[in-house]
């Protein structure tokens, strides 16, 4: 692990460990003869995916597609896919490259990124990726550059841009124009739900995944509101008249309008999804990224519009995948093409096409297939983000703070004074931030 | 010459098992508490920090913790206890199909905790699940016991058990078959009750088993992770965030590896108070078999 | 208690109990032919198509195979190991006999979830991250205990005086215990046996930690990491969990006797 830890506590080295062990065990000895798998030829890069190459589906097909494209061009570099699932990618990296046994690149979450660099599983990109670009081209991401910088090193550049906020409906069930305000939402759903016989808004508290279903739609409702998440100094942001506004309204939505069931502190982004897939509720706020999956489902029925507000329709919450170097990377120079061809606009673009994935650079727009029916969720989020962008930059720890505040919303569906939950919330993450 | 080799084989016949034990346990045992003794960064470990990770398990979140940790572990000990010496008892008897019918009853051994904390939480979805659709249909109400404090823990409770009690129920089986039918016959002769049999035969000579079983069973609920992990993610309301879950949840999630640390601790230490009481009571007496 | 004759009462409560145990996998089951992705369609549609693609499409196979080398090993390792220990327990007298014993139980007590990282560190420290080895060795330290004084109390209940007849026939210790323990030993073997390959089988704390590589993992790690980024893939996730019972359930159901009869022979005397 770290040399700290090397030099303190009891030391055990392989050899005398196994010696010991092997006293007298022929079975052991003998299973610790296994191979482990064998390094490759040329040039090999490990890259740890939330996508797994065997899957059929349309995701794990593109990223296929993309690392094809850079293996074309590089016949010299060898590049596997490790599937991790994304729930324990962020830890699974740390403890790998710790370890010594991490990937050269990975694929995370987009929440993950300052623990990485906090934990020192990241390598800085500076002398890696885009040593020649113009600032043209470093214009030419849709997410602030500033955004993956710490410490004036490029830790990650971003896989695909996200909205995180995005408001689905059952079109069959809804019909009219969504009213981008929460009182005009309420009015404009209570009637349908009752006709429907089902709820009118769905969303999920639970802290599985970090707490995304929830934290996705309450970050762009504090600033429509006019608090922050977090502050430019790291303290919460969201302790205020203003940051409370959206637990009341949601708190309202349960108890008052009986528009959201009451069992939603259980509800992780999956039970959400599987329900609107299932038309089991009229409406949600999801992500952009998974828009493609739910229409699999509905078809033509999933409707998509702005996240409402309390005076008007939020801000958009743009977010991406990133995808990094690990300090555990022994092929640097391999691993700075790869990043580069991953995030060039001819990858980008077959990502949108066969992902239906935002991609994370603006020139790609320009692309007549945008201008094509199948490209019009892609369109929906992709001017979302430019009308009322709010860009923001993670701070670290943020899945800590993002589990606490969904705890602190479960704390008031059972009778918890907004307040004092949030109080918690706020002592909680100044010792996290300092402890 | 010979008796060296004799005095020493038991010595080196017992010397693999333990090696590989305390090679396994001793090291990170004590690197364990070494860390929950230290202010953390990450994975770095800096200075020594009195007991200030211990804090954060003391305040009411932690409170949370003991209390969910606790209920679980307690009613999941006497619904999984009383249900395998009670089957125990049943399928002692001569039942038509007896073989198959122990089989039945023991297939959920088979299922990982994975399987089951997945399968459960499916059967409990509040919009899919079996069980809501049976009470929409039925009784024209809503189901979903993981959204309330109380739902979530009895359906935590219940997949556990229904996980566990095999294992318990093959013990207490071995225990009851293991008295001799003679003491039945002589208590038959002096006319003795049924109930009579269970409280002077059954009980005393399998009692003992009865309260092996009870200590493997809380050890194992002491540090299960993986159904509340995948189940109820310990909400609604931290009122299922168990101990070991926090462990778990400080180090891969929050990163804070003195608090998961120091939770690992009192999770450890809460263990071995077990084990002293139990080895007091059973082990050194001897002949107690034990098995994880 | 009910020796002699079953109530009328102990069908109904064993039936009972038969169904809460299987209706649960009875309802796994049904979800793992609904082809589409979802417990939301419930279209009265049946197929194969999910065990297909958990069969061929998917890297379960080798997870089979993964946690069938390191069970089996681990059963060895686990029994070897703890027979030579527990014929010394059972069969010498000698200082430090309890002390060690009890020493060896205490130790098993260390609750896993606590030292994970320590584990962690070490594995990574030996470099056996994503190793069966490193699996084997660890499996086979968290069972041995528990199997070792099973299986001390199973040779405790099997009478001395057959060996030392023996071995005033001139027969070795070795010889001794090879031909006249050893046989009698077989349904506590059995029986240990069973409960270390279950055991290993639907581990999955250790294994994610230790051995998460897509080409290293058991099979409870793999069924885990089914669940995707995009919603959770129930048919498939049924399909592959009624398969991962499988083999468990075959050797179960050839070693059940055996089970009930190794652990009684070995139990409180």
């Amino acid at each position: 692990m770290t040399k700290k830890m090397k030099g303190q506590g009891p030391h055990l080295d392989r050899r005398t460990f196994l010696g010991g062990a092997a006293l007298g065990l022929g079975t052991l000895a003998a299973a610790s003869a296994f191979p482990r798998p064998a390094l490759a030829k040329k040039v090999k890069l490990v890259y740890w995916s939330p996508l797994d190459p065997k899957s059929n589906n349309a995701r794990s097909k593109a990223e296929g597609a993309m690392v094809e494209l850079f293996t074309k061009s590089h016949p010299e570099i060898a590049v596997e896919i490790q599937p991790v699932p994304w729930q324990v990618m962020g830890q699974q990296v740390i403890q790998g490259v710790m370890a010594g046994s991490g990937p050269d690149i990975a694929q995370l979450s987009t929440t993950n990124l300052p623990d990485q660099v906090g934990a020192g599983s990241a390598a800085p990109l500076n002398d890696v990726v885009g040593k020649n670009w113009s600032q043209a081209e470093k214009d030419d991401f849709i997410l602030p550059w500033d955004n993956t910088v710490y410490d004036g090193q490029k830790m990650a550049y971003y896989w695909n841009s996200l909205l995180n906020n995005e408001f689905w409906y059952i079109r069959s069930e809804v019909d009219g124009e969504i009213p981008t305000t929460w009182d005009g939402l309420q009015s404009f759903l209570t009637p349908l739900a009752k006709k429907h016989g089902k709820p009118g808004f769905l969303t999920g508290l639970s802290q599985q995944g970090n707490a995304i279903e929830f934290t996705d739609w309450l970050i762009p409702a504090f600033w429509a509101c006019g608090a922050e998440y977090v502050t430019e100094t790291g303290e919460v942001g969201f302790l205020n008249e203003n940051g409370m506004k959206p637990f009341q309204w949601i708190l309202d939505m349960v108890k008052v309008h009986k528009l959201t069931p009451d069992n939603i502190s259980a509800l992780t982004r999956d039970n959400v999804l599987d329900a609107m897939k299932g038309r089991k509720a009229l409406s949600t706020i999801l992500t952009s990224n998974i828009v493609a999956s739910a229409r699999s489902a509905l078809g033509d029925d999933l409707g998509l519009a702005r996240q409402p507000g309390p005076n008007g329709a939020c801000p958009a919450f743009a977010a991406g995948k990133f995808i990094m170097m690990t300090k555990s990377c022994h092929e640097q120079e391999a691993a700075g093409l790869f990043i580069e061809s991953m995030i060039s606009p001819q990858s980008q673009l077959i990502n949108a096409q066969m992902a239906k994935e935002l991609p994370s650079r603006k020139s790609v727009v320009a692309d007549p297939w945008f201008k094509t029916p199948e490209a019009a969720d892609l369109k929906f989020a992709m001017d979302y983000m430019a009308e009322t962008p709010h860009f923001f930059k993670f701070p670290k720890r943020t899945d800590f703070l993002q589990t606490r505040l969904a705890l602190a919303a479960q704390q008031m569906m059972t009778g918890t004074p907004i307040k004092e939950a949030l109080e918690r919330v706020a002592t909680d993450w100044d010792q996290a931030r300092n402890g | 010459m010979n008796t060296i080799v004799s005095r020493a084989s038991p010595y080196l016949l017992l010397t693999p098992a333990a090696v590989i034990i305390f090679a396994i346990t001793l090291y990170p045992i004590v690197n364990l508490f070494w860390i929950a003794f230290h202010a953390t960064n990450y994975f770095q470990i800096g200075s020594f920090n009195a007991g200030a990770n211990f804090f954060s398990l003391f305040n009411a979140s932690g409170m949370r913790s003991f209390v969910a940790t606790a209920i679980f572990v307690i009613a999941s000990d006497v619904l999984a206890l009383s249900l395998a010496i009670f089957l125990a008892l049943l399928l002692e008897a001569p039942l038509r199909n007896r073989g198959l019918l122990r089989t039945v009853v023991m297939v959920p051994w088979l299922v990982s905790q994975v399987v089951t904390a997945l399968l459960w939480q499916a059967m409990l979805d509040a919009n899919f699940g079996p069980l809501a659709h049976l009470a929409q249909v039925m009784f024209g109400v809503s189901f979903a016991p993981l959204g309330n404090e109380f739902g979530a823990m009895a359906s935590m409770v219940i997949a556990n058990v229904w996980r566990s009690y095999p294992f318990a129920l093959v013990l207490m089986l071995a225990a009851l078959q293991s008295i001799p039918s003679e003491m039945y016959e002589a208590a038959r002769i002096d006319g003795a009750t049924r109930w009579q049999e269970f409280r002077y035969i059954s009980l005393p000579m399998a009692g003992q088993t009865a309260m092996v079983v009870l200590i493997l069973l809380t050890f194992e609920y002491f540090t299960l992770v993986t159904i509340p992990f995948i189940m109820t993610s310990g909400g609604p309301n931290e009122a299922t965030y168990l101990l070991s879950l926090r462990v778990w949840r400080e180090a891969f999630t929050n990163y804070h590896f003195g608090y998961s640390a120091a939770a690992g601790v009192v999770v450890f230490c809460l263990n071995l108070v077990l084990a002293l009481v139990y080895i007091r009571k059973f082990a050194v007496k001897g002949g107690a078999d034990v098995q994880r | 208690m009910f020796r002699d004759k079953a109530p009328w009462w102990a069908y109904v409560a064993i039936l009972l109990t038969s169904i809460g145990a299987v209706l649960p996998l009875a309802w796994l089951f049904l979800l793992s032919l609904d082809p589409n992705q979802g417990i939301a369609s419930g279209s009265g549609v049946y197929s194969l198509k999910n065990y297909a693609s958990v069969i061929f499409q998917s890297m379960m196979a080798q997870y089979f195979l993964n946690t069938t080398i390191v069970a089996l090993f681990t059963v060895l390792c686990t029994l070897t190991c703890a027979t030579l220990g527990a014929y010394a327990a059972s069969r010498y007298r000698f200082p430090g006999r309890e002390t060690i014993m009890i020493g060896l139980l205490l130790a098993s007590m260390t609750p896993v979830i606590a030292v994970l990282v320590p584990l962690y560190a070490l594995a990574a420290k030996l470099q056996l991250l994503n190793t069966y080895s490193i699996l084997v060795i660890v499996f086979t330290a968290w069972q041995l205990p528990g199997t070792l004084w099973l299986l001390r109390s199973f040779m405790n209940s099997i009478p001395p005086e057959l060996e030392e007849a023996a071995l005033v026939d001139g027969c070795s210790r070795a010889g001794a215990f090879v031909r006249i323990v050893l046989p009698q030993l077989v349904p506590g073997l059995l029986a240990a046996g069973l409960i270390v390959f279950v055991y290993v089988w639907n581990e999955f704390i250790i294994a994610v930690s230790l051995a998460a590589k897509q080409d290293m993992r058991l099979v409870s790690v793999g069924l885990y990491f089914y669940l995707s980024d995009f919603g959770v893939e129930w048919g498939k996730i049924a399909a592959g969990a009624i398969v991962s019972i499988i083999p468990p359930a075959i050797l179960f159901l050839f070693l059940q006797r055996q089970l009930i009869h190794g652990l009684s022979a070995g139990a409180v005397k």
